[in-house]
């Protein structure tokens, strides 16, 4: 299944990727690929190792076992603002905004790694921090047009409403200029009108910078309507991978989400039929 | 925040950060403020206030607040050893400067005399204490909380015990003294009279004032611009969040050790010129109570923001060192006036220089419970949360087709 990313065609490339907590094992040697440009959701009941995943991913925890290769370059032993640093930009299942600091302070933090100048230039102004400094506003202002978000600039980003403040850790991710975009559940909590118009956000947001995506996502109009893979995780192990409509098919996910179905005696002369 | 409308042709306008609607009061209650500080000395002279010298302490002692501000209000690093830095300024400075130390033996005549010169020790001074900053961060970069908090208590106990024993160079509980004075034009600070351009002028402890004062501004001057620097805005990232911070590409080993150390040094500066000031410099000077008087100062004002640290220090140390010794005067005064010997011997019993504690325990619980953010607040968070905002109600593709011309950023390769 797993090919070589030779063809450069593949942004990210797991495999046998592990966690154990104690006796525990979170996630158990999953095989991942995410191609460029890709929509992919990673789904699968709580508890299934959905988050542990990300966050081994984005450096958060280091795996037990297994290898995350990002862009051609192992990921292993970096720091997650070194991973953030080659590429990979994150939003966080409870939204992680730094409520104290406007929407546009929150957006520059996020060019944290994309800009350069030390406290030296920033104490004396030089030209080039004054430049950068400029650019940097002007472009964050434009990533908090993208979100419709730019009338609230000034605004310390805890006075936003829930569904605003989503939106706004998506420009904070996208600041960072990512080649691949992880969204840990961006829609939960939303209402349908806000749902839908997130889908078409990160739709465009591919589109527009051509990042690859990978979520979370429980809301299977969410899921079905956006993803072009799906991959299933369930007790940590992935169970099934494909197209949105392979997966709804699936028996393994079935019963994964369901349970399975007793079998009545009778049934096992008829079986045949899915469902 | 400056409004900044950038309408390059075929741009949108989209680029505008609105302006602060307090900007204009805020200009002018600086501008009074600057007049007065810099004009001080002479209203000081001609209405006989009698406090120039309570106000050269007082103005050391903001700006160190202003430092102590970086680590605590800026990165939200709880630091409670704080005069140890100011210690090893003082000591830094009269290392290099009082005729005590042992390098006194060593350089004059030697390539290196000019280290003995104020400004040059003051610089050293800055550097080491910033040094310091950095050594002392290095252990405590994994802690947080409570535990960072125990390790900067237990670093600002080791630095007075350090000085104590290590009596070659320190000279231990006696302290170094005298200390080399800062000059300009010939003229040595606080020696009378002094002689500029032929002319014999008596100015007593003003240019100390002065000195304290761009000091202080520089200080002020700097810590803006660093607040408002990507170094500044990692600050508040790690204060507000340290796990969305590591996401957004924020080293948190970089990030604060360079808050300790820029923390520490302005401590540097201001405890070289106290030691100047002072012209003796002992251990006890640098005891816990003054850590937690600085601590103080930046909670009681308004923790991050540095008005408030400037009013939160103004209040406490002009209590300290004018009210509380003026209000016992006047309190005696209006006792003597009532000519009764009982009431007069009641109110000559009143003395607030007894119980300044007691006043500034009783004034911090007040001020604690009535406004727990500090008197001037970092308020950018309202107290509710926005209301009347339109619903989310962009249609999909016209969001999506402003988003499409407004972004102008090179796609990621």
């Amino acid at each position: 299944m797993t090919t070589s990313n030779a063809s450069g065609d593949v942004v990210l490339d797991v495999t046998g990727l592990t966690k154990r907590f104690g006796g525990l094992v979170a996630v158990d040697s999953v095989d991942f690929q995410v191609r460029r440009r890709q929509i992919v959701s990673l789904i699968g009941p709580n508890g299934a190792g959905k988050t542990t995943f990300f966050n081994m991913v984005a450096g958060q925890y280091e795996p037990s076992a297994g290898r995350v290769v990002f862009d051609g370059k192992s990921l292993h032993g970096l720091r997650p603002h070194q991973i953030t640093a080659r590429g990979i930009g994150r939003t966080f299942q409870n939204i992680r905004l730094f409520t104290n600091e406007t929407l546009l302070e929150n957006v520059l933090v996020g060019m944290h790694s994309r800009l350069k100048s030390g406290p030296l230039a920033s104490l004396l102004r030089l030209p080039s921090q004054r430049r950068e400094e400029g650019e940097a506003r002007e472009k964050g202002m434009a990533l908090l047009h993208l979100v419709k978000l730019d009338q609230y600039a000034n605004e310390a980003a805890g006075n936003l409403p829930y569904g605003m403040q989503r939106r706004l850790e998506m420009a904070r991710a996208l600041a960072s200029e990512p080649q691949l975009l992880l969204l840990d559940e961006p829609t939960a909590g939303m209402n349908p009108q806000e749902t839908v118009n997130m889908i078409s956000l990160i739709r465009r947001v591919r589109d527009e910078f051509g990042v690859a995506v990978l979520l979370i996502e429980h809301d299977m109009q969410v899921v079905m309507g956006l993803s072009e893979r799906v991959t299933v995780l369930n007790y940590g192990q992935k169970i099934a991978e494909g197209t949105p409509l392979d997966v709804q098919r699936n028996d393994n996910v079935i019963e994964a989400y369901l349970g399975r179905r007793h079998k009545r005696p009778e049934d096992e002369v008829a079986d045949g039929g899915t469902h | 925040m400056q409004t900044a409308t950038r309408m390059t042709p075929g741009r949108r306008a989209y680029v505008e950060v609105p302006a602060d609607p307090h900007q204009t009061r805020n200009r002018i209650l600086q501008a009074i403020a600057l007049a007065f500080v810099v004009a001080y000395p002479f209203l000081d002279l001609l209405f006989g206030w009698q406090a120039l010298l309570a106000f050269i302490p007082m103005m050391l002692m903001i700006t160190l607040a202003l430092g102590l501000n970086i680590v605590v209000g800026y990165a939200g690093l709880l630091d409670l050893g704080y005069a140890a830095f100011y210690a090893i300024g003082a000591y830094a400075a009269a290392f290099f400067t009082s005729p005590n130390s042992p390098l006194a033996s060593v350089l004059p005549g030697s390539p290196f005399a000019w280290m003995q010169d104020f400004w040059v020790s003051m610089v050293m001074a800055v550097l080491v204490a910033g040094c310091a900053g950095a050594i002392l961060g290095a252990p405590t970069l994994r802690l947080r909380g409570d535990y960072l908090a125990l390790v900067t208590l237990g670093f600002g106990e080791i630095v007075p015990r350090l000085v104590k024993n290590l009596e070659p160079w320190t000279k231990g509980v006696k302290g170094m003294n005298p200390i080399g004075r800062p000059y300009l034009f010939g003229c040595q600070f606080g020696v009378d009279p002094c002689e500029i351009l032929g002319m014999k002028l008596k100015l007593g402890m003003i240019p100390y004032y002065y000195l304290t004062l761009i000091v202080g501004a520089i200080s002020i001057f700097a810590i803006i611009r660093l607040r408002n620097s990507r170094l500044g805005r990692a600050w508040a990232a790690i204060r507000d969040d340290e796990i969305a911070a590591q996401g957004m590409g924020i080293n948190p080993v970089t990030t604060k050790l360079w808050a300790f150390s820029l923390g520490a040094s302005f401590s540097g500066a201001t405890g070289a010129i106290f030691g100047a000031y002072l012209q003796t410099i002992s251990p006890d000077q640098f005891e816990y109570s003054t850590s937690v008087i600085v601590l103080c100062m930046v909670i009681l004002g308004g923790t991050g923001n540095i008005w408030g640290v400037m009013l939160g220090g103004l209040l406490i140390q002009s209590f300290d060192r004018i009210f509380a010794e003026r209000l016992t005067g006047w309190v005696h005064k209006a006792g003597a006036l009532t000519g009764d010997p009982t009431i007069t011997a009641a109110f000559n019993s009143f003395d607030l220089l007894k119980s300044r504690l007691l006043v500034f325990g009783l004034c911090l619980v007040l001020i604690m419970n009535l406004r727990p953010q500090g008197i001037l607040p970092n308020r950018k968070r309202r107290e509710t949360a926005l209301t009347d905002l339109p619903a989310d109600d962009v249609a999909p593709d016209e969001a999506v087709m402003i988003a499409g011309a407004a972004v102008p950023t090179e796609k990621p390769r």
